[in-house]
């Protein structure tokens, strides 16, 4: 199986250097978006989904699951339309309306191709971010989804 | 194929390692193609190759086309020779006493020797060092001695088994999160307990929280070390007496311990923060103490500049002295402090003649009424000596070739024809902080002063510098709203 991005919430202190590190690889337009609450500000990744919504949705086949398996937009193609924005299911793409061009993760293919760690999986500061095949990361799934230090701060705030 | 091109580039690029002295953590960098491309220092003890936002922006330093490489007088851009002949015409009328002297606390040990070298050759008594007005607070209170209080290495905050963190680090410097990390989930009962007004980053790793009213700090500590009864203390900060004592006490019997102290502007009395946080860690066995400087040289620089110049001014006695017109002339190294300052804008128009050496155009138009700008090198042209926040010297050698702009030490040279030797600044740092001759009980009766000081009219923030250096990088431009 491929390699992806995986988020571990309970170590993930929001510093947003990943998206720093993103934005210096990519003509300084960050292809990693934040979630805008408040008190977690966290990493949204993409996930390179087997079907992608995202490229279902696109009108202009700029959007494309690539034979490596993983999910690319071609600058070319892409006229901003937002679509795939709004079809993600999990928001991960936030466009620049600014710039007309829809940031999305390329999975820094620059890197891998030098046997590299993607960018932001090398600058996490927390050590949340890890770069794992799929099938190591099913068995600690859990630990991906739901977050002990999350419910506590959520759920059970004492104030 | 795309992925053959790069694999030939990354045969010929040759990957240079330094340090990032942003700030005084000292991270682990590496430069490629001359500084062009970043890579990841993964082996660098420190911070395994992570990096935070502020450190990017220093990598950003190199390259940046908004730096300057010529010196210019107002807009005009000149030749070196021009400059200084410029500079030593204008310098002449005023006398040794109207001339000012502001150093960065982002430069090296060398860079602030040279200034200090170069101000007595010049016979100017002026100098002073620029940075967040929280660290220099906070490094007046580090001159305080307290037998038993040690400097925590890194190493130590990962292994200990309490900690207690004092302000918002995990916005300053998240590097250190990682170790944070460790001490949370490495252990069953390690406690991480932060004392701070607000719900912050760090706020959401403690264990406990110590939610005091705002200015406060000082006087838990103070409860905390035992200096302070718990009630008189509770009285101040808001926090029941029963758990101060409580803190207090798992503090002590834990094993082992670091007290991190974070300088915050917003917080009155810094100076005595980090002097209890020293008595904090010197009360019980193997606790340790880390105070974190914004700016990478605080320690460094002021200690240079203390030991050289003893009679330097105070940041306001300075201002004093600009407002009422007996300092007509500043020299400015590193930084514009009045960058996004309007009321220091308003007192440098004062000025007759400024002198700035800096990496970037200054953006206030105060400067450009009559003055020269000088271009300066940044960490990775210089290079230089840097003291961190653990107390140790960290070395940087200077790995990519300078566009045109000129070491500090070098500028001052030619300034005052005095050439400081590399090694001396190590030595004049390798002392260790000048102390501060202060009665224990002096620093006592302060804390309940802190309660005045608190319903006093708030005290105006002077964090200069960092703004104007940090606005000019394009990522801050980029996502400034986000
Ligand atoms: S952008 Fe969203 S839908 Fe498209 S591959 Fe990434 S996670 Fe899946
Ligand atoms: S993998 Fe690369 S492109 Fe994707 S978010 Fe991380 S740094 Fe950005
Ligand atoms: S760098 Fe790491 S800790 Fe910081 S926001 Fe990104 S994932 Fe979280
Ligand atoms: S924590 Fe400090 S030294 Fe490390 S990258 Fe950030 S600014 Fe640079």
């Amino acid at each position: 199986m491929a390699k992806r991005v995986f988020l571990n919430l309970d170590l993930c202190c929001g510093c947003k250097s990943c998206a720093a590190a993103c934005a210096y690889g990519h003509h300084l337009q960050s292809l990693l978006g934040h979630s805008q609450l408040k008190a977690a500000e966290l990493p949204l990744h993409c996930l390179h989904c087997d079907q992608p919504a995202c490229a279902a949705a696109c009108p202009n086949e700029a959007m494309k699951k690539m034979a490596d398996e993983t999910v690319q937009r071609s600058q070319y193609r892409c006229v901003g339309c937002r679509s795939c924005s709004v079809a993600c299911p999990f928001g991960v793409i936030q466009p620049d309306l600014a710039k007309h061009i829809t940031p999305k993760c390329d999975l820094c293919l620059d890197r891998l191709a030098e046997g590299e760690i993607p960018r932001c999986v090398a600058t996490c500061t927390s050590g949340a971010l890890s770069f794992a095949e799929v099938d190591e990361q099913i068995a600690d799934r859990n630990k991906n989804l739901i977050s002990v230090r999350m419910l506590a701060n959520f759920v059970g705030r004492r104030r | 194929m795309v992925a053959d091109n790069l694999k030939v580039k990354s045969e010929n690029s040759k990957i240079r390692n330094s340090l990032c002295l942003f700030c005084s953590l000292g991270c682990g960098v590496s430069l490629r193609d001359e500084g062009k491309a970043l890579a990841y220092a993964q082996d660098n003890p420190v911070n395994k190759g992570a990096l935070c936002p502020r450190g990017h922006y220093n990598l950003e330093l190199v390259n940046h086309p908004g730096r300057l490489a010529e010196p210019q007088i107002g807009k005009r851009k000149v030749s070196w020779e021009e400059a200084l002949t410029f500079i030593k015409q204008e310098l002449q009328p005023f006398r040794k006493d109207e001339v000012g002297c502001l150093v960065s606390c982002l430069l090296s040990n060398e860079a602030a020797l040279a200034v200090a070298r170069t101000a007595q050759a010049l016979g100017v008594k002026n100098v002073l060092t620029a940075g967040a007005a929280a660290d220099l607070e906070a490094y007046e209170g580090n001159k305080w001695t307290v037998p038993g209080a040690e400097l925590a290495s890194l190493d130590h905050l990962e292994k200990s088994e309490a900690l207690l963190i004092i302000g918002d680090i995990l916005s300053r410097s998240p590097v250190l999160s990682r170790r944070i990390n460790q001490v949370k989930y490495g252990k069953r009962g390690n406690q991480i307990v932060v004392i701070d007004p607000n719900q912050t980053r760090t706020t959401w790793f403690a264990t406990d929280h110590l939610a005091c009213r705002p200015g406060t700090e000082p006087v838990v500590l103070a409860a905390l070390a035992g200096a302070l009864p718990a009630e008189e203390a509770a009285a101040i900060c808001g926090i029941a007496a029963a758990k101060l004592e409580q803190t207090a006490a798992a503090f002590r019997t834990a094993a082992s311990g670091t007290v991190i102290y974070v300088p915050q502007s917003k917080r009155p009395r810094n100076d005595l923060g980090v002097y209890y946080v020293k008595k904090l860690a010197a009360a019980s066995p193997n606790k340790k103490y880390l105070v974190y400087y914004l700016f990478g040289n605080t320690l460094g620089v002021n200690t240079v500049i203390d030991r050289e110049i003893p009679d330097h001014p105070t940041y306001h006695e300075l201002l004093g002295k600009i407002e009422r017109g007996e300092i007509k002339s500043l020299l400015l190294f590193g930084e514009d402090i009045s960058a996004g300052h309007e009321e220091l804008q308003k007192k440098f128009r004062m000025l007759k003649f400024v002198v700035y050496a800096g990496y970037f155009e200054s953006e206030s138009p105060a400067i450009y009424d009559n003055s020269i700008i000088l271009p300066l090198a940044s960490q990775f042209e210089g290079g230089g000596s840097y003291v961190l926040a653990d107390g140790s010297l960290a070395a940087c050698e200077p790995i990519v070739p300078a566009a045109g702009s000129v070491p500090l030490e070098k500028i001052c040279g030619l300034l005052a024809d005095c050439k400081p030797g590399r090694n001396d600044a190590r030595e004049c740092v390798g002392q260790g902080p000048v102390t501060k001759a202060k009665a224990e009980a002096e620093a006592e009766g302060e804390v309940r002063a802190v309660r005045a000081a608190e319903q006093g009219p708030v005290k105006p923030i002077t964090y200069f510098g960092n703004n104007q250096l940090v606005g000019n990088f394009f990522w801050f431009q980029v996502n400034k709203n986000g």
